[in-house]
């Protein structure tokens, strides 16, 4: 649903966004990472269609953004950062009038802002104007505007920002009804736990350049330590290590009787029957917990380095 | 053409419950209203009522000094508000053209303006309940020139408003443009050369003095009124589609 190739963007002399490529299908929820000004904004903002790109392609249903951009706008239901809606208006008004700019008959209008008032939960917010809402209402508005004429794309700049935990907790369930629903969801977000337990894969970028691109179950393996406790003396359980191979040799002593080493996924049970015969007493293997936030870290700070 | 008209009700609601606007109305209203009085009070307009519709929409001072201002001031809040409160984004990646965009909210500034020009009618029509002869050809001719003057003059403005987030820029900007229209061809108009030739025909207090106020309608001035507001409408439009043009 959701194309991008090679994308560029650049204003004036700064390169915002390096030759971006992402795809997005049906059904699948894309969480795009970064540091501050790393491009993500940059990148929601063409594929909302709002900003040009300077080189490389955006389709949206397989329609260009660049040739195509009404027909393609028309697919898309857009988040931006900071949301905001004319404070003259009533929430019920509001969508009203962005139903009739999405094209939406006269007929089945009252019928379709109902339906999304109630699929975020503002039903009841219908006659308060925006600047009486909380921001969780603010931001259902906003996600309400997005989901007007049932767009099987929804692009999110920062979806979670300035939402409570329950709030976030009501977002993540509608996100995911709608990922249920087979829409292509791509979003921006600085609150990485939200990411971890939404999106299909993540895209970190960072500088405007792809970082990584991977399934989020994929990513949080990369690097994954094993935390090997044994008991026995101590000393001879590090030296029985070392007659191990290479892999178990470079264990690292994290406190008396409990090492730590990376070990490859398809050699785990392996190393684990080698230490058994060694005569090690292994009495704990397990798999070091890593979250996004590590894994983003990682990513960013190499990038950095690296930068 | 559902979204052009959803942007239309939607400006004109707008326009419609801004305290601002009020406040605009409110002191357009005293002003000519003071005018009028004035006016009414002297007596040469006593002698010949047929006078007063050229000082009330046409020739009268206030009306020169007034009418470059109001209309910037009322489109104001169409691109400029729209940019600095971050509502325009919305709008321009929702399935709407820009043209339709640009042409939705200069109808709605203009049908508004009309409640501008439709009050000073008010005030001929209580002379006329008064028993007052009245040379109704000229108030309609003045009528239909200010308000084809108006709509030049929002159209300007709303050209100014596009240029970003400054209110000050915007207001400021529509009304320089409107006021160099209205003035400068004056500075050249007894040249006898080419400049003079085109600045007496692009006078703009004297195609609605000489013309509409005297209750001639002539083509040539509806046409320069009408292409002149096409051509800052075109110019909006473009500024408003160049943010997809520029890489």
């Amino acid at each position: 649903m959701i194309e991008i190739k090679a994308l560029s963007k650049q204003y004036g002399r700064v390169l915002a966004l390096d030759r971006l490529s992402i795809s997005v299908g049906k059904g699948e929820i894309l969480g795009l990472l970064g540091p501050n000004g790393a491009g993500k904004s940059t990148a929601l903002k063409i594929l909302s269609g709002y900003l040009p790109q300077s080189s490389g392609e955006a389709y949206i249903g397989g329609l260009s953004l660049r040739e195509k951009s009404l027909q393609a706008r028309a697919l898309v239901g857009y988040l931006p950062e900071n949301f905001v809606a004319p404070n003259e208006l009533y929430v019920v008004e509001y969508l009203r009038y962005r139903a009739g700019l999405k094209r939406i008959t006269r007929k089945q209008r009252t019928a379709e802002v109902l339906r999304v008032m109630k699929l975020v939960g503002i039903e009841q917010r219908a006659k308060q104007r925006f600047d009486a809402l909380s921001k969780g209402f603010k931001q259902r508005l906003g996600v309400a505007d997005c989901l007007l004429g049932n767009p099987p794309v929804l692009i999110l700049d920062e979806p979670f920002s300035g939402l409570d935990p329950l709030q976030r907790q009501d977002f993540r369930n509608i996100l995911c009804g709608l990922k249920e629903e087979g829409k292509a969801i791509i979003f921006s977000s600085h609150v990485l736990p939200e990411v971890e337990d939404i999106a299909d894969r993540v895209l970190i970028i960072h500088h405007g350049k792809t970082r990584v691109a991977a399934d989020v179950e994929q990513l949080l393996c990369i690097n994954q330590q094993v935390v090997i406790s044994t008991q026995g003396d101590h000393d001879e359980n590090l030296s029985r290590l070392a007659e191990c191979g290479d892999e178990l040799a470079s264990a690292v002593v994290l406190r008396a009787n409990t090492f730590v080493v990376d070990i490859d996924v398809s050699r785990r049970a392996q190393c684990l029957q080698q230490m058994i015969e060694h005569g090690i007493s292994v009495t704990g293997y397990s798999i070091s917990k890593r979250d996004l936030e590590d894994v983003f870290a990682e990513f960013v700070s190499s990038a950095a380095e690296v930068g | 053409m559902t979204p052009f008209f959803a942007l239309l009700r939607k400006e004109l609601f707008a326009l419609g419950v801004s305290p601002f606007v009020y406040v605009l109305l409110a002191v357009w209203f005293s002003l000519n209203a003071l005018l009028f009085n004035i006016s009414i009070d002297t007596q040469y307009i006593q002698a010949d009522l047929s006078l007063l519709p050229p000082y009330l929409f046409g020739s009268g001072m206030l009306v020169w000094l007034l009418l470059p201002i109001f209309p910037p001031l009322l489109c104001l809040r169409m691109f400029a508000e729209e940019h600095r409160v971050s509502t325009l984004e919305p709008l321009l990646t929702a399935p709407i053209t820009d043209s339709a965009v640009v042409l939705a909210k200069y109808f709605a500034a203009c049908l508004f303006f009309l409640v501008f020009w439709g009050g000073l009618l008010f005030f001929f029509l209580l002379l006329d309940m008064h028993g007052a002869t009245l040379d109704w050809a000229r108030i309609i001719g003045g009528f239909v020139g200010s308000c084809l003057l108006s709509f030049l003059f929002i159209a300007t403005s709303l050209f100014a408003s596009s240029w970003g987030g400054n209110l000050v820029l915007a207001a400021g900007g529509g009304a320089a443009i409107n006021y160099c229209m209205l003035f400068l061809p004056a500075l050249f108009q007894y040249d006898d050369s080419v400049l003079g030739e085109v600045s007496r025909n692009s006078h703009l207090p004297n195609l609605i003095s000489n013309g509409f106020a005297a209750a001639l309608i002539d083509s040539y001035a509806v046409m320069y009124l009408v292409l002149l507001s096409s051509l800052f409408l075109f110019l909006t439009y473009l500024r408003l589609v160049s943010r997809r043009w520029i890489p």
